[in-house]
């Protein structure tokens, strides 16, 4: 479904991704694993389009994504996350994931301001579609609080649920569970499967705490400095001499 | 051709003039990307402190030429020093565009004063700025005996700064209570401008160079002193220590203080050149054409901008280049348009003014980075 | 809870007919005389523009500074329709020339939204100052473009010249209380509206993060152009209105300076509060109204009062609250809980 051959992005003279080439089924749970600056995030950013890749190509369901606006391509059905979260903060909770469903309404501008009937029960029905979503994250408390005044374990769930609003196909997850404690971190994971199951949903992740991503992916991707060093199940890359060798010079999480 | 030459010297030296200004908009934006408006104010200010020192202090030539630049380029200095201090440092941590609206604030706050004072209205403004030092006097005391309005404990009063405070108002108040004689110099409000005495400056002469072309020694004395200006900035930026912080503060405000470099002071000094740069081209510019008025700088800030972003804004090179083309797009947009067209005699010198926003679309359609810029790619 | 919504409608819509209502009896009763209706209606188009601008620089988190670029445009469109075409005069009864006026009035309103697209097109794709810049120079070209377009009218026997650098005078006095009262708040419930439906979340998405609005899967460049381009047909509305009710128009009329007066009218309400910017813009019309024997200092303060608001006062008088009655039922518990 998420078919990448052979990415490359330069940032000045610096290699940030090298020869990136992956294949992804639909329903499956890949990890994207790598020391800091290993160019994980800029993959993510290549995919949804922020950068253009210098050299390379995206294809989306047989379709050439490359080079396609960011707004494009989440509405192709790939969308994702921000490792430094990117919400709209003075907005409320339902507000945001509400924004998110804005490519899936259809009120024209004119049902808008007459606020016809179609465009009062569309409004009411995202709200109540977006209100039960948020509820699955554990969020109907804080609802009508602005974004950016919750803690960061609640703003990184409402990131997701942002995201699955959309409708997407595949999720591309930057470092859900960044800052949270390894027993909140699999919690987290174990509820995205599960919603990756009931949304029939794709998922790539970005992890970084390596027993988090070992329980959930099927396959991992690991990167150093730009360049895949590994591909394989969790036990193989858990055993695999190279990634061993990347990660003990941050103080071997393994 | 003759025509083409005489209008070629003439877009040079009016290009020499929107480089200086454009340098002041591309230093600052380079260091703090903040676009300071008011510019165009600080070109009217270097004009009009120029008349007042050519009229109030009758010097031998030549001395009267370099202080009647020199003089007006420090004033216009410290002016900018204090525009960065009062208005955009306190907003450096905020949204950009803060910062962008101040400037807006502080351009249209000078145009208008300078506009409103006269010799009618002065005592009106020194009585306003003794009423302020009054009232700031009235607030420290009252947060001092009765805490109000209502102060945090740990903020406290700054004693220094407040003293400062009153005391620049009060003489400011002073300098504006006695300055009634002087304004009645200025007469803008009859006449909708005031003329420039060039004539105490110089004893215009004509230089023929080729054919019926003509150059006058005013002219060559604006190019002179231009490129001077510019090949002293240049100096000061590739070759000196502030220079280099100036450069480093560009990309790495971080690192730069980690140096132990203070950036505040580095944007100062930013601010004090780009303002007397553009000091400095508001007195060229009234010895070429000798009427100032409170918003004579309004156009010539504008255009200096685009002259900037056209050479792409952030570089030096490209302000100097960018300047040079929009003066002699100007000039030949205007030397050369039709008067009449047909049988219809339409005049298209209105029009001509335009050019420079046409440049300004072009630009931005085409290369929204400028001559000499780079993309810009933001991090996510 | 539905009843709720209709309350505070309802008191709105009341204090609305009231307000109409004492104003048309004292003004016939020659209680408020003609200087002060002209205020009264001089309040609400300054509030048209300043909501209108709001939409854009409030709301979307775009940054135009000319606003009055726009404004101009509108008076001249629609000064040279009822001039021009229709031929109003000051003879030509009420009723004949209304239904001119209404025409002038929405092409003025078509053709500042046109000038919007075009300039909003290629110019908001580019970073937050260039559009600044754009719209300043931009109000230069407006002042460029009426200083070059004249026409000869024949007015039976002599000719006299229209437009150009002497301005466009003339205009017939069109603009009564009620029309610019019946425009005003069609405006702000479409803009109140519009900022409360998909669209307008659309927008204040971008404002708080433009980033992340495009990877929702906003199309960020319709948006704001959007946004500039409904900010601008008021305020080309609102340009007819005032053609109408000063009666002369001159091409410096779209310039900086006045622009600078509706960004102010803007942060003193509150960025993203419809309510400070009507009050705002009624505050500042009276104030300058009542000002107006000092002159030139007005402007002077203006400009201070810029500076300090941006320095002290970020958030205006309203910071984005508004009255009850105009956000909706569901957004109102929003914002009654915070
Ligand atoms: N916009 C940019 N301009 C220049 N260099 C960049 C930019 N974005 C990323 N880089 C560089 O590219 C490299 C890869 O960065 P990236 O953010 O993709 O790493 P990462 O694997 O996500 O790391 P982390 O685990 O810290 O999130 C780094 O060296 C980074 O400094
Ligand atoms: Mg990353």
């Amino acid at each position: 479904m998420l078919k990448i051959d052979h990415l490359t992005h330069y940032f000045g003279g610096l290699k940030a991704v090298e020869d990136f080439s992956i294949d992804i089924q639909p329903r499956q749970m890949i990890g994207l694993i790598g020391p800091n600056g290993a160019g994980k995030t800029t993959i993510f950013n290549l995919i949804t389009g922020v950068y253009k890749p210098t050299q390379g190509h995206v294809y989306f369901d047989g379709e050439d994504l490359t080079g396609f606006k960011p707004w494009r391509i989440t509405q192709h059905g790939i969308v994702r996350t921000f490792q430094n979260i990117r919400l709209f903060s003075t907005m409320s909770v339902i507000e945001n994931i509400m924004v998110a469903h804005h490519f899936r309404m259809k009120a024209g501008l004119l049902a808008s301001i007459l606020r016809l009937p179609s465009f009062i029960k569309e409004e009411r029905e995202t709200r109540e579609m977006a209100a039960k979503l948020a509820d699955i994250f554990g969020l109907s408390d804080v609802l009508e609080t602005p974004a950016g005044s919750l803690p960061y374990g609640r703003q990184r769930r409402v990131e997701i649920v942002r995201a699955l609003v959309t409708e997407p196909k595949l999720l591309l997850l930057d470092e859900p569970a960044a800052g949270m404690n390894p027993k909140e971190a699999l919690e987290l994971l174990a509820l995205i499967k599960k919603i990756a199951e009931d949304f029939k949903l794709t998922i790539l992740l970005i992890e970084h705490q390596m027993p988090v991503v070992m329980g959930v992916a099927e396959r991992i991707h690991v990167l150093d400095f730009g360049r895949t060093i590994a591909v394989g199940t969790p036990k193989e890359i858990q055993n695999h001499p190279k990634v061993i060798e990347a990660y003990l010079g941050e103080g071997a999480k393994l | 051709m003759e025509v083409f030459l005489s209008q070629f010297i003439f877009g040079i030296q009016r290009g020499t003039i929107y480089a200086l200004i454009a340098l002041g908009y591309t230093m600052v934006y380079g260091v703090v990307r903040l676009i300071n408006f008011a510019y165009g104010e600080v070109f009217m200010l270097g004009a009009l402190f120029s008349f007042f020192i050519i009229q109030l202090m009758p010097l031998p030539p030549v001395l009267n030429v370099i202080v009647a630049l020199l003089v007006p380029m420090a004033l216009c200095a410290i002016l900018g020093l204090a525009m960065d201090t009062v208005a955009y440092k306190p907003l450096r941590a905020k949204p950009r565009l803060a910062a962008l609206i101040t400037a807006i604030g502080v351009s249209f706050f000078l145009s208008n004063l300078v506009s409103y004072i006269g010799p009618d209205s002065v005592r009106t403004v020194s009585v306003l700025l003794f009423a302020t030092a009054g009232l700031v006097i009235l607030m420290t005391l009252s947060q001092k005996l009765f805490n109000f309005p209502k102060v945090p404990k740990s903020t406290g009063i700054n004693w220094l700064k407040r003293s400062i405070m009153v005391g620049s108002l009060c003489l400011l108040g002073a300098v504006a209570w006695i300055a009634k004689p002087a304004l009645a110099l200025l007469r803008w409000k009859g006449s909708s401008f005031t003329a420039f005495p060039v004539d105490k400056l110089f004893e215009v002469v004509k230089y023929p160079i080729f054919g019926s072309v003509y150059i006058t020694n005013v002219q060559i004395v604006i190019i002179i002193v231009a490129v001077v200006l510019m090949v002293a900035l240049s100096f000061l930026v590739n070759r000196t220590m502030l220079g280099m912080a100036m450069r480093a503060s560009k990309n790495n405000k971080e690192a730069v203080s980690l140096m132990g470099i203070n950036v505040n002071s580095v944007i100062a000094f930013t601010f004090i050149i780009g303002t007397a740069l553009a000091g400095a081209a508001g007195v060229l510019s009234a010895i070429t054409y000798p009427r100032i008025t409170a918003f004579m700088g309004i156009q010539p800030g504008l255009k200096a901008f685009i002259a900037a972003v056209l050479g792409g804004i952030g570089s030096i090179e490209g302000a100097m280049v960018g300047g040079i083309i929009m003066g002699l797009a100007e000039q030949f947009a205007i030397g050369l348009a039709p008067s009449s067209f047909g049988a219809a005699h339409i005049d298209f010198t209105p029009l001509a003014e335009g050019i420079s926003f046409a440049i300004l679309i072009v630009v931005l359609l085409l290369r929204p980075q400028g001559i000499f810029g780079e993309p810009p790619q933001d991090k996510v | 809870m539905k009843k709720l919504t209709n309350k505070a409608v309802l008191f709105a819509i009341l204090g609305l007919v009231v307000v109409y209502g004492i104003v048309t009896i004292l003004h016939q009763n020659h209680i408020l005389n003609d200087y002060i209706m002209r205020i009264i209606i001089l309040m609400m188009i300054n509030a048209i523009l300043a909501v209108s601008l709001n939409l854009i620089n409030g709301f979307t988190g775009l940054f135009s500074v000319g606003h009055a670029g726009f404004m101009i445009t509108g008076g001249y469109v629609a000064g040279f329709i009822t001039t021009l075409v229709f031929k109003v005069t000051a003879e030509t009864p009420y009723y004949q020339a209304l239904p001119m006026f209404v025409i002038a009035i929405l092409a003025a309103g078509a053709v500042s939204a046109l000038v919007g697209f075009l300039i909003g097109l290629p110019v908001l794709r580019l970073s937050d100052d260039y559009l600044a810049i754009v719209t300043i120079g931009f109000g230069e070209i407006i002042r460029v473009i009426f200083n070059f377009i004249s026409f000869k009218v024949d007015k039976g026997g002599w000719v006299q010249d229209v437009g150009g650098p002497r301005g466009l005078s003339g205009i017939p006095l069109l603009s009564n209380f009620t029309l610019v009262m019946i425009v005003f708040v069609l405006t702000i419930i479409i803009i109140r509206n519009f900022i409360y439906s998909r669209h307008g979340r659309a927008c204040i998405a971008i404002r708080e993060n433009e980033v992340a609005a495009h990877l929702m899967g906003i199309n960020i460049t319709k948006y704001k152009v959007m946004a500039f381009v409904l900010g601008s047909t008021f305020a080309g509305v609102a340009g007819a209105l005032l053609a109408h009710i000063i009666q002369m128009l001159h091409p410096t009329m779209g310039g900086f300076m006045k622009s600078v007066e509706y960004l102010i009218m803007v942060y003193l309400g509150g960025m993203g509060s419809i309510s400070g910017s009507v009050i705002a813009a009624f505050g500042l019309t009276a104030v300058s109204e009542f000002l107006r024997p000092i002159g030139e200092l007005r402007m002077v303060l203006y400009g201070v009062l810029l500076i300090i608001l941006m320095l002290k006062m970020p958030a205006g008088l309203m910071g984005r609250k508004e009255f009850p009655f105009l956000v909706p039922l569901k957004e109102r518990q929003i914002h009654a809980k915070n």
